[in-house]
């Protein structure tokens, strides 16, 4: 199996129940690159997710993550990978420090303390605060350095900034470049917000019907209409009935 | 030098940090010799990947903008502002095109968008002589 690739999957099938969700899906993102997974709501990104993490098995297919079979390796594969989901998991009576030492204790072989410390000042986290108090922006902050002080090799983002107000938006945007500029990591993120990705991404996969496609650099894959958002509508849109105007 | 990007514009962000480094050096902003920032700085103000900053310099030293001296970062390069200063026209000539070409798809004559442009130009301050 590829060294060079931190995520190979080739035709996997996932899904609930009788319904599949990926169909047939095969991605390759390389190590080091910053990949964004773009796609509908629904289309799978959240499933693809937690395919990658071993939450839920693959009915066909192949899947590798940091050269592990999730499916077999699931507790190798999240020492090694940090994940942000769209909605944080976080225990409400907990307090933020609490929470911390708790992951912190989990993840010791690779935590690193400076950098939770520099994350927790920088994000202004109320050590005592009760994560049930917490504002959705220090929650999403919180979250984000769960998985980033363990120097995860793999990072999954689900929808890092959305919904968040323009100020922690750049909080968030500003942990996210020192995190890239770190050498070797590689980021899977899922988002709706198209300048984030022509922001941070080098390669975008465009997830539509259970499977890729389309794929390429950032560079190449936007002049295909000017910018994302075009390429987002053009490629993923219904067709509609075109507007005509009798003069 | 400031710098701006904006993610979502026609050119890639890496383009527009080229265009943004040409254009401080051709108005005379950003002066041959001046240090610019480092990749790693420059990508955390604009908020973009620091390989896509990375790309740009790469770009704007082999077209003689930059120059990086071994352990002390990048300078805007001796021979520079002539470079920019091509480079900066087409850009504007470019841009006056466009202008000018929806001011006649809108069913302007020439003369109108000609007087257009003398208005915007009196408008920014600039002498304008009146040919006709």
């Amino acid at each position: 199996m590829p060294a060079a690739d931190a995520i190979m999957i080739r035709e996997a099938a996932a899904g609930y129940g009788r319904r599949a969700i990926l169909d047939g899906l095969s991605l390759v993102v390389p190590e080091g690159s910053v990949t964004a997974l773009l796609g509908r709501n629904g289309a799978g990104k959240s499933t693809l997710f937690r395919l990658l993490l071993g939450l839920l098995p693959r009915r066909r297919g192949e899947v590798f993550v940091l050269g592990l079979d999730p499916a077999r390796a699931a507790l190798a594969v999240k020492e090694r990978t940090g994940f942000v989901p769209e909605t944080p998991d976080l225990n409400p009576r907990f307090r933020v420090r609490d929470a911390i030492a708790l992951v912190r204790g989990l993840r010791r072989r690779r935590w690193d303390d400076a950098e939770e410390r520099r994350l927790a000042a920088v994000f202004d986290l109320p050590p005592r605060a009760r994560i049930g108090a917490l504002s959705k922006g220090m929650k999403a902050k919180l979250s984000l350095l769960l998985a980033l002080a363990p120097r995860p090799d793999l990072l999954l983002l689900d929808e890092p900034a959305s919904g968040l107000d323009p100020v922690v938006r750049r909080e968030v945007l500003s942990a996210l470049v020192d995190e890239i500029a770190r050498e070797g990591r590689t980021v899977l993120m899922a988002s709706h917000r198209m300048d984030d990705v022509e922001r941070l991404a080098d390669r975008v996969v465009f997830l539509d019907g259970g499977r890729i496609v389309r794929e390429g650099p950032v560079e190449d894959v936007r002049a295909e209409a000017g910018n994302l958002e075009g390429v987002f509508v053009s490629l993923l849109a219904p067709p509609k009935e075109t507007v005509s105007c009798e003069a | 030098m400031e710098l701006t990007v904006d993610p979502g514009a026609p050119r890639c962000v890496s383009e527009q940090i080229v265009a943004g480094v040409r254009l401080a050096v051709a108005s005379g902003r950003a002066r041959p010799g001046e240090r610019l920032p480092s990749v790693r700085s420059l990508a955390r103000t604009l908020l973009v990947n620091p390989n896509t900053v990375a790309r740009a310099y790469r770009d704007l030293t082999r077209d003689g903008v930059l120059a990086t001296r071994l352990g002390d970062g990048v300078f805007v390069a001796p021979g520079a502002v002539p470079v920019c200063r091509r480079a900066s026209l087409a850009a504007v000539r470019e841009a006056v095109r466009a202008a000018v070409r929806t001011g006649l798809d809108a069913g302007l004559s020439p003369e109108a968008v000609e007087d257009l442009v003398r208005e915007c130009l009196s408008k920014e301050g600039a002498p304008c002589h009146a040919g006709r």
